[in-house]
């Protein structure tokens, strides 16, 4: 919402849209990393990532930390013995 | 963005929240054995593919396979004592996740004597509020984080407060939307937000630290 007004503002005193501050960008950046930006937000942001480098930066680091986590990290699977044993539980509860 | 309308708050509470010394008794109320093996067949079905899911979770929490096996264990007893409170083709996931966090708690302030455990209420103060630290920005180069190996990762997510690793885990390795988490940690989302954002910050840190040991940086 805040973002919107800055927006407005922008507009009504003539100075580009993508002219957000990097503070509001901060904000958004994690929304679109996690996938829970608004169509609209995402869209103003990545027009942005193209005229500030600093901010590309920080979500291709945002973005790279994510996937890292993503796929690096083991999943443990549960032991075989676990979900036998919670079955034979259950069949005497 | 989800939107409130498909969001039922109900949906991932369980009936009783908290840890339950009757579950150990195993009181739960006598069926006849048709309605049983129709609750057994339902519960196995809707719960059991979970496991693994469950179970890096808890692991991830414990960091101790045993201790995972047990919560693991109590997680399933517990969702079916209440299994009834259970809405068919709700968020199953979400509400397990949520019982074992639960669990997880409560085990966890009964040994909260051990000194390495972290202390809870220090760190609910400390990233309570819902301000975002806006400046924190860690210098950290793409290449050196992409070249770390998946134990180096883990040990600095390891290395963080449970809360924070506990939202990382929720949100990056098992892809719960942020109203998903709200429920499941009992938080409001502004709060959702503001501890991922805090725990992304002391990881990146973390991570940072271990470039910078292993020769990454320069």
């Amino acid at each position: 919402m805040k973002r919107n007004f800055t927006n407005w503002m922008g507009s009504l005193f003539g100075k580009p849209k993508q002219k957000a501050t990097c503070c509001d960008c901060i904000k958004s950046l994690q929304l679109v990393v996690d996938g829970e930006a608004t169509k609209q937000q995402e869209e103003y942001f990545l027009n942005h990532l193209d005229e500030c480098m600093p901010c590309y930066n920080f979500y291709e680091v945002e973005k790279t930390v994510k996937q890292v986590l993503q796929n690096k990290i083991e999943k443990k699977s549960a032991p075989t013995h676990l979900a036998e044993n919670i079955r034979s539980r259950l069949k005497s509860m | 963005m989800m939107t409130e309308d498909n969001l039922n708050n109900e949906e991932i509470r369980p009936e009783n929240e908290g840890h339950d010394p009757e579950l150990e008794k195993g009181s739960v109320p006598e069926l006849d054995p048709k309605a049983k093996a129709e609750k057994d067949a339902q519960f196995e079905k809707e719960f059991m593919p979970l496991i693994s899911s469950l179970y890096n979770f808890a692991y991830r929490l414990t960091l101790d396979e045993d201790d995972a096996n047990d919560l693991v264990q109590e997680t399933y007893l517990k969702a079916y004592r209440f299994f009834a409170s259970y809405e068919q083709g709700t968020n199953a996931k979400a509400w397990l996740f949520r019982i074992l966090k639960n669990s997880f708690i409560n085990d966890f302030r009964k040994k909260s004597k051990q000194p390495s455990k972290v202390d809870y209420q220090e760190v609910e103060s400390f990233y309570n509020s819902d301000d975002v630290d806006e400046n924190i920005t860690v210098d950290l180069r793409i290449e050196s984080i992409q070249d770390m190996i998946g134990d180096e990762v883990a040990t600095a997510l390891n290395a963080l407060a449970v809360d924070f690793r506990t939202i990382i885990i929720l949100c990056d390795l098992e892809g719960f939307t942020y109203e998903e988490m709200a429920k499941i940690l009992d938080i409001p989302i502004g709060t959702v937000r503001s501890r991922l954002h805090r725990a992304r910050n002391l990881l990146k840190e973390k991570l940072k630290e271990y470039a910078g040991t292993m020769g990454y940086n320069k």
